[in-house]
């Protein structure tokens, strides 16, 4: 085995968890950008998301368990409606009061929130790990694509693929579409725009359930991805996303699957050269770096100055 | 009328449908094919219920204590309505000083079992005033405080180890320069800019710490560092070691509190509060801001570093688990429900979070054996409280959300707060 | 209605004072009951007995059922009359799995006046915990810590029941060298004292026999996505594969590796040795896991099972038994050196052979079992096989 091909396969592996955060890390930029506020619930709608599918492709399985797409399309749509209720949830109960207040109450109430949904899973689900059922994910995971080089599974693909798409429709939407011109207007002057007439509560309520239901993909295809489902996944992809986000320039939806992909590459290349024990060490260096050597992120940050 | 409820009409159906899947049903995977299927398992959930029963019960002698509140102002007793200004002098000096006897007096006849506990709270209490500064005084929302903890331990730990004529006593006042040099370097670039970083690039911190110290030998990697001869408290005449660090605790948590409460009567706590109310208008009043931010942050992991060398004295051990993102969010919900900005707020939040639980996993035993209690109290009752301590966190959580919405200024903390908080 | 703003600044202060002082006393006699209460019964009419291990976390569910493990073999010498003449109260404490809760665990338990402790479960609690026990004098045996340095500490208090890291490393190491004919293995664990310690130990072992280790690298508990160091695997040649750590992460690691086309033997631990494992992995060929010897047919062992079950409603866990071994050789060492004193109690427990489940065990001037216990399993038809000698 050459080194050139090892590189060439971290450097897929680094992308595809680069690609996987990218898709948590599009909910977090979008909810800073108009809110101005770090969801810190976002990791476990991810979380309940993936537990949502398999609660879904169990219940269909007794009506057409066999078919492997059917049942796994319809368990990721039943996901991305539950993490969608779950952020629409988080937020009427613990943000919509706080909204004008000190910016640590509602971060605060996130922690809590956060806290509470994990343990609630962890409580009432289960303590340990859950596997995915391999019969649905298979067909994904075990075919692989061999391309010169490159030898990626149809599952990386996907997910690389997903991302991409998601990133350009994000984009189109909100660059392009009036809904995105609401979203803009909120962001940057919530007062103003509902005096334009726009309605301000429906529009956060939106940003919330888009950023939940593209948490609750990212959530389906980790837990293809890795086999397991377990209460805490949340936290740790959270933080990464959210690392990423600021890495790629906050509010910025390019920025954050960008910073996601050097994350992700980072990571992979650390595991090759030192060793994946220092994973966070070095994220968080490159954290540091960026912060202090282009402290607006990557390629920008998109936020209203709240003066 | 109508419009009013309709919020709840339709959200607690939402809610019970968004939860039906976890608590009523339950996952069963086949294994030969893969595949996974559910049934019906009603038990679940109503042992999830069941458990939580003493909470309800709580909650409700909570709501009835609110509603006699509102009726005999006990919460306006106690808490201050005063404007900076006349709160100046208050009583609170003679209450320091009045129980100061008492509390030390405490390491002569207190069992060793409860030194040990009022030590760990002693601990709590410094982190939580330590986190008071930054979060509460100043407003920034510091998440990984368990990094300075952990990095003062180790600092103590460190050069016990390693460096054979340190002298025990310089550890706690190394352990305070070297935290708020870490403090003031990890704050330089996040205080520039937007403040909302410190919270990410803190917990990165704390989970880079913690990396490292794992990952290194001479750190003892994850078994962590045992000291021996326990340096710090031996050999001081007869008494034994868990009376020196309850004695030492103590002693700088009385420092503390009076140091800083002198600091937030000065100018310099006057622009940390002004900071919080309004960063831009303290600014074009002449307040340093990111001075005083990082002043604070400093102070504050400084302080966060001299409890870790009390914790790594006290036993004689660090581990890497002290930095934990458990552990900070233990130390914020401790401030949170004390009161941001309350000096004593703090102390008695962290008294509240740590006993608390303790007291209840005592319970069930104590019930079984009293007489009285034993028979009045129904089964399901002490089987809710047996696993009560399973719903700890659960609980943690729905208590930071719902002190936020509803008591935002802690429970020592003035109505004038909340309205300072919630309105800004 | 009162308006206490509207009152005077002295009669506020007053009832402030009231109020304060009524709060203030009311903790101090809160306080004071749990100090005292430990006190009450230093008349003792009953032998305290502390359980210290993981009873809630991520090691709970195995933490408990080696509990439980001991509280079946306790219930069993209470009902034949206790020990010493009188009954046997037990004391069971959690640890949550955390070393700094372990501490304090071990504090409360010298403050209620046990005379030994059986526990904990993590190497990690074990360790530091030790040291308070040893200077308080209380003999400690532990059914499920690994760690070698528990015992290498010195104390003269501390047993342990299962066997050591370096006990099962080498076998591991073995066998992967000679039954698997590797040269070459890549290892990864898990970070922890039990899963670096016994990662470290088997690096040894392998390379002490003539192999290479190519790979040893470590992961932080929380990670699931193992795709980086298993292409930092396939570049460098590894034949076979070792992984110090735990099931949850075992697992996956497995599949992933399956899945990335490695089709070379998992070889793993003790940390593995869990039905969850088996439900993750499925029935992939060549997997393999170091513990202790098959207690199934064991006449007695099938006794005890069926006990377990009976009582606690569910499957016994891999260290249940070892739970009631070591509670057993406790309180048979207790009753054979007449007191509870740890001194007469450690030299009577390290003098004689005592009759266990799993066999006679003896233990030596360390507090180690004699002789090592470990085998491998495999997985064969969905379940968890000894490889008998030779395969």
């Amino acid at each position: 085995m050459s080194s050139s091909t090892t590189l060439t396969e971290i450097l897929i592996d680094g992308i595809s968890r680069g690609a996987v955060y990218a898709l948590v890390a599009l909910g977090y930029t979008m909810v800073y950008g108009v809110l101005g506020m770090i969801n810190f619930a976002h990791g476990e709608v991810f979380m309940i998301g993936m537990f949502a599918c398999i609660y879904a492709m169990g219940i269909f399985s007794t009506a057409w368990g066999d078919h492997v797409f059917l049942n796994l399309g319809l368990g990721i749509i039943v996901a991305m409606i539950f993490s969608a209720a779950y952020g629409y949830a988080n937020e009427r109960i613990a943000y919509r009061r706080l909204r004008k207040a000190h910016v640590l109450a509602p971060l605060t109430s996130a922690i809590g929130i956060s806290t509470f949904l994990q343990y609630f899973i962890f409580l009432t689900v289960s303590k340990d790990t859950v596997n995915f059922p391999r019969y649905y994910s298979d067909i994904l995971t075990n075919n692989r694509l061999h391309w010169g080089a490159v030898d990626v599974t149809y599952l990386q693909l996907t997910i690389l693929g997903l991302t991409l798409v998601i990133m350009a429709a994000l984009f189109f939407l909100i660059n392009c579409t009036r809904l995105g011109i609401a979203l803009r207007a909120t962001a940057q002057d919530q007062l103003m725009a509902s005096l334009v007439g726009i309605p301000v509560n429906k529009i956060i309520a939106f940003t919330f359930i888009l950023g939940s239901a593209l948490a609750a993909i990212a959530g389906v295809m980790v837990s293809m991805y890795d086999n397991v489902l377990v209460f805490d996944a949340g936290y740790r992809v959270g933080l990464k996303a959210f690392t990423a986000a600021i890495l790629g320039g906050i509010g910025n939806v390019p920025g954050a699957v960008l910073g996601a992909l050097i994350l992700g590459l980072t990571e992979a290349l650390t595991t090759l050269q030192f060793g994946s024990e220092w994973n966070d060490v070095t994220t968080f260096g490159l954290l540091m770096l960026v912060l202090l050597l282009r402290p607006r992120g990557l390629l920008g940050e998109r936020v209203a100055d709240k003066v | 009328m109508n419009s009013r409820w309709r919020p709840y009409l339709l959200g607690i159906p939402g809610l019970a449908i968004i939860t039906f899947p976890f608590l009523w049903l339950r996952l069963v995977p086949d294994f030969d094919k893969h595949t996974v299927t559910v049934v019906w398992a009603p038990w679940h959930g109503l042992q999830f219920f069941s458990d939580l029963s003493p909470v309800f019960l709580v909650a409700f002698l909570i709501w009835l204590g609110v509603e006699a509140n509102r009726r005999f102002g006990w919460d306006e007793m106690l808490t201050q309505n005063r404007t900076w200004q006349q709160a100046g002098h208050t009583w609170n000096h003679y209450w320091a000083w009045g129980t100061m006897p008492l509390v030390l007096s405490g390491s002569f006849f207190l069992s060793s079992s409860s030194l040990s506990l009022l030590t760990n709270v002693g601990i709590y209490m410094l982190l939580a005033l330590g986190l008071n500064i930054t979060v509460g005084m100043t407003g920034l929302l510091v998440l990984g405080y368990a990094g300075f903890y952990g990095f003062g331990a180790y600092v103590f730990a460190l050069s016990q180890q390693n460096l054979p004529y340190f002298p025990w006593w310089l550890a706690a006042p190394l352990a305070f320069v070297l935290g708020g040099g870490a403090g003031y370097l990890l704050g330089l670039p996040c205080l520039r800019l937007r403040g909302d970083y410190l919270a990410i690039v803190t917990l990165g911190f704390a989970e880079a710490f913690r990396e490292m110290m794992r990952n290194l030998d001479i750190a003892g990697s994850d078994r962590g560092i045992i000291l021996h001869d326990n340096v710090m408290f031996r050999g001081v005449g007869e008494a034994n070691r868990g009376q020196m660090g309850y004695l030492f605790t103590a002693l700088i948590l009385f420092l503390a509190v009076f140091l800083l409460q002198r600091l937030y009567h000065s100018p310099i706590g006057r622009a940390w509060i002004a900071i919080r109310e309004n960063e831009v208008a303290a600014a074009s009043v002449g307040v340093p801001v990111v001075q005083m931010k990082l002043l604070a942050f400093s102070l504050s992991a400084a302080i966060a570093a001299v409890a870790g060398v009390l914790y790594g004295a006290k036993d004689g051990f660090v581990s890497p688990a002290m930095c934990e993102f458990q552990q900070s969010i233990m130390v914020l919900a401790m401030v949170i429900l004390g009161g941001l900005g309350n000096s004593y707020g703090a102390l008695l939040g962290a008294a509240l979070l740590y006993l608390v639980p303790e007291y209840l996993k005592l319970i069930p035993s104590m019930i079984q054996g009293h007489p009285f209690l034993g028979a009045i109290i129904p089964p399901f009752l002490r089987d809710a409280l047996q696993h009560l301590s399973d719903y700890r966190l659960l609980l943690f959580g729905a208590v930071m959300v719902l002190m936020m919405l509803y008591r935002p200024q802690g429970l020592l903390g003035s109505s004038r707060r909340k309205t300072e908080m919630l309105h800004t | 209605m009162v308006d206490p703003a509207g009152t005077s600044d002295i009669d506020r202060n007053v009832r402030k004072f009231c109020l304060l002082s009524s709060l203030a006393i009311l903790a101090v006699i809160g306080i004071s009951l749990t100090g005292c209460q430990k006190s009450q019964d230093s008349q003792a009419a009953t032998i305290k007995i502390g359980m210290a291990g993981a009873q809630t976390g991520s090691d709970g569910q195995i933490g408990l059922s080696m509990l439980n493990g001991s509280k079946i073999a306790i219930d069993e010498w209470n009902a034949k009359g206790g020990v010493l003449g009188k009954k046997i109260e037990t004391i069971a404490l959690d640890d949550e799995g955390k070393p700094d809760k372990a501490v304090t665990v071990a504090q409360t338990l010298v403050d209620d006046g046990v005379v030994a402790v059986i526990g904990h479960f993590n190497s990690g609690c074990t360790i530091p915990a030790s040291r308070r026990y040893n200077d308080a004098k209380i003999l400690e045996i532990s059914p499920g810590s690994t760690n070698p340095q528990y015992t290498e500490q010195g104390f003269p208090y501390a047993f342990r029941i299962c066997g050591r890291d370096d006990q099962q490393g080498p076998v591991a190491a073995t066998y992967m060298h000679d039954k698997l004919k590797l040269n070459k293995i890549a290892i990864l664990h898990n970070k922890t004292a039990y899963g670096e310690g016994l990662a470290t130990i088997v690096k040894n072992t392998f390379e002490k026999l003539g192999g290479t280790v190519v790979m040893f690298q470590g992961i932080g508990e929380n990670e699931r996505d193992f795709r980086a160091n298993i292409s930092v695997m396939k570049g460098s040649g590894a034949e076979g594969f070792f992984w110090g750590g735990m099931y949850s992460q075992g697992g996956p690691l497995c599949i992933q590796l399956r899945q990335a086309g490695l089709n070379i033997p998992f070889v793993s631990d003790d940390g593995c040795f869990d039905p969850s494992f088996i439900n993750t992995v499925g029935n992939t060929p060549d997997v393999y896991l170091s513990f202790g010897k098959d207690y199934h047919g064991i006449p007695a062992a099938e006794t005890f099972m069926a006990k377990y079950r009976a009582t606690y409603n569910q499957e016994e866990g891999s260290y249940s038994v070892y739970g009631y071994d070591a509670a057993n050789a406790l309180l048979t060492a207790m009753a054979q050196a007449q007191t509870t004193d740890a001194d007469k109690v450690a030299a009577v427990m390290k003098s004689q052979p005592f009759d266990t489940i799993l066999g006679k065990i003896e233990f030596d001037s360390k507090g180690d079992v004699k002789g090592s216990n470990y085998v491998m399993w495999t997985i064969k038809d969905g379940k968890l096989q000894v490889l008998p000698d030779g395969a």
